[in-house]
């Protein structure tokens, strides 16, 4: 195999949890996100010759997600916030045992849960994995000033709900 | 900056990549579909083999294009163009031309302008003629390198064909070397003028030819004439393609233009052209003669008819017949009967006396022999035929005067009408005579009627 094209592939699969968490920001179902991002990276992998292996191939997985969410989305719009799952996820694999962090996170997850998609998703991108402006921007299918006002946003509306949680937040 | 953005609020962000790592952990493995995909040699094998099967086809078809191509672009060049029309044959089989192309010809080609020959403009100006007819027929070149052209085609197969080379400007035709007698799958093989077989190719109506090349021969570069038998038959006295004919016997044969006149005159003047005239009459070297016994200028000549079976020409009471395609009679002077009574005499009767034999003692052990000139042949449907008059028989009188001298009989039948009776009195061996007849040959008497 092509070193290159290896190594990139490397990567790619490496980024996996990245790219299952980014689908969850969406999907709000442990499965659902799982179908996405493995949908995802059939893509990709489908359009291998058209790739470009020197460049990091996680933004392209992103904007993959993102758009394979919102054509779900579409035809699932009644379900896209209101059903998100919470509990099965967290609750079986969370490594939460100190109370006071299960309860501080608990009230996070329901924060979040209360944000639009898009929100949650450039939360999880900046915030979560620390991708930079511009990539998350392109990921998102948004501006990087967009984005900035959707994080303000995002940001304030967890911290209006966890204020009492979170020193500092009105 | 907003003061309140909460990218600057560390702890916020703490707990929300706290939560997302949490989600994040909670991701199930790499699905194996994906590991085998991303990291599985074989569909990557099965891809690279996939694109050299595209690029073996691609590449398969750039061959058949190339190929295609440069068949066009060897129509294109003017040059090989030049080479591949040379490359025409001449095939005279009866009364059929078949001008057809031959790979021996582009290798002839292709060795003269080799760099073993120095490629010359003459040498490019040669097409092969192959001539396959039962007549064949005489054509020149004007090859200037003919020594090279004759030591280069044995190496293609044409042992035993013979070569002449023309000069055009001196006007004079020479055989030339090349070959091995008698070895030739071909009687004659001759060199045409290139410009000559493409003239004869574009213009075939002006040569009276009609071209019926089938499908199948174009696609095999055949062309194929015919010799247009609707060429008006040539009618008697004032015909002007006999007389064309006689201009064109008369030529010499180291000239192209009477060659092309030749082919103008069509089946007929073909027919003169062969060697193969026949004589009917021994002690005629017809192949000699055979060229001015046709058709010359000034021949005495009584009568030539010639059919689809053959053409028959009597000159001098001496006939020669050969094949030839069409019909032409032409009436002409007869022998005369002053410097030629036997041919004058033969031409009238029929009767061909063997002169040498004449006045001499036949029988087998009679005195009685009687005095006479021995026919030594009776043309058929003559008016000695019809007389009874058989080869053999010993003439004695012509309307009861003893023939001395066949000078004699000549005066007589130039005096009498036009159209006459003669008795005549012959002699013939007799079947049954024995040693001890008396009288071996028997007497006859018939009654010849003729017409000059």
């Amino acid at each position: 195999m092509n070193p290159a094209r290896r190594q990139a592939f490397d990567k790619a699969l490496d980024a996996w949890r990245v790219v299952y968490g980014f689908a969850r920001q969406f999907t709000g179902d442990a499965a659902a996100a799982e179908d996405l991002a493995q949908e995802a990276y059939l893509k990709l992998w489908a359009r291998e010759a058209e790739l470009d292996l020197e460049r990091p191939l996680l933004p392209l997985l992103l904007t993959t997600v993102r758009n394979l969410a919102r054509s779900r989305m579409r035809t699932q719009r009644a379900q896209a916030t209101d059903e998100l799952d919470l509990e099965s996820p967290l609750e079986s694999t969370s490594p939460l045992r100190l109370a006071g962090v299960a309860e501080e996170r608990g009230l996070v997850r329901e924060a979040l849960a209360a944000l639009p998609p898009h929100w949650r998703g450039a939360l999880f991108l900046v915030d979560g994995i620390d991708l930079g402006y511009r990539d998350a921007a392109q990921a998102l299918g948004m501006t990087e000033d967009v984005l900035r006002v959707t994080l303000h946003r995002a940001r304030q509306r967890v911290r209006e709900r966890i204020g009492r949680v979170v020193p500092g937040a009105e | 900056m907003n003061p309140t953005d909460p990218i600057h609020d560390d702890e916020l962000t703490r707990t929300l990549r706290g939560a997302f790592s949490d989600e994040m952990r909670a991701a199930p493995p790499v699905p194996k579909v994906l590991v085998r995909a991303f990291r599985d040699e074989t569909a990557a094998k099965r891809r690279r083999l996939t694109a050299w099967c595209g690029a073996l086809a691609v590449a398969a078809a750039l061959v058949f294009m190339l190929f295609v191509f440069d068949r066009k672009g060897v129509a294109a060049d003017p040059r090989l163009a030049l080479q591949q029309a040379a490359r025409a044959y001449l095939e005279l089989d009866d009364a059929t031309l078949r001008i057809d192309v031959r790979l021996q010809a582009i290798e002839i080609l292709t060795a003269l302008l080799s760099d073993e020959h120095e490629p010359q403009e003459t040498q490019t100006n040669v097409a092969w003629v192959r001539i396959k007819a039962p007549n064949q027929m005489l054509l020149w070149t004007d090859v200037a390198g003919i020594d090279a052209l004759a030591s280069t085609v044995p190496s293609a197969g044409f042992d035993g064909a013979e070569f002449w080379s023309y000069d055009r400007a001196t006007n004079v035709a020479e055989r030339t070397t090349g070959g091995q007698d008698g070895a030739s799958q071909f009687d004659w093989m001759h060199v045409l003028t290139f410009d000559f077989v493409r003239e004869l190719v574009e213009k075939p109506g002006e040569y009276g030819l009609t071209e019926r090349t089938n499908a199948t021969e174009k696609r095999a570069g055949l062309r194929t004439f015919v010799i247009d038998r609707k060429t008006p038959a040539p009618e008697a006295d004032d015909s002007p393609f006999w007389t064309e004919a006689r201009v064109t016997i008369d030529a010499e044969h180291g000239n192209v233009e009477r060659i092309e006149g030749k082919f103008k005159l069509g089946p007929i003047a073909l027919a003169e052209m062969t060697l193969e005239v026949v004589s009917t009459n021994d002690g005629i070297d017809a192949g000699a003669f055979a060229v001015t016994a046709c058709v010359p200028k000034d021949a005495q000549i009584r009568e030539a008819e010639v059919s689809e079976d053959g053409m028959r020409v009597s000159i001098g009471g001496v006939t020669f017949s050969h094949r030839v395609v069409e019909s032409a009679t032409v009436d002409g002077q007869g022998p005369d009967p002053q410097s030629d009574p036997s041919g004058f005499v033969e031409a009238i009767t029929g009767l061909n006396f063997d002169v040498a034999q004449s006045k001499t003692r036949r029988g087998m052990i009679s005195t009685a022999t009687p005095y006479g000139f021995v026919v030594a042949a009776v043309r058929a449907d003559s008016p000695a035929a019809a007389a009874g008059i058989e080869p053999g028989d010993i003439v004695l009188k012509w309307n009861g005067e003893p023939i001395v001298q066949v000078a004699d009989l000549a005066l007589w039948i130039d005096d009498g009408e036009d159209t006459a009776e003669a008795k005549v009195e012959f002699s013939r061996l007799r079947k049954d005579v024995t040693l001890f007849s008396r009288d071996p040959w028997a007497s006859f008497e018939a009654t010849l009627s003729y017409t000059k």
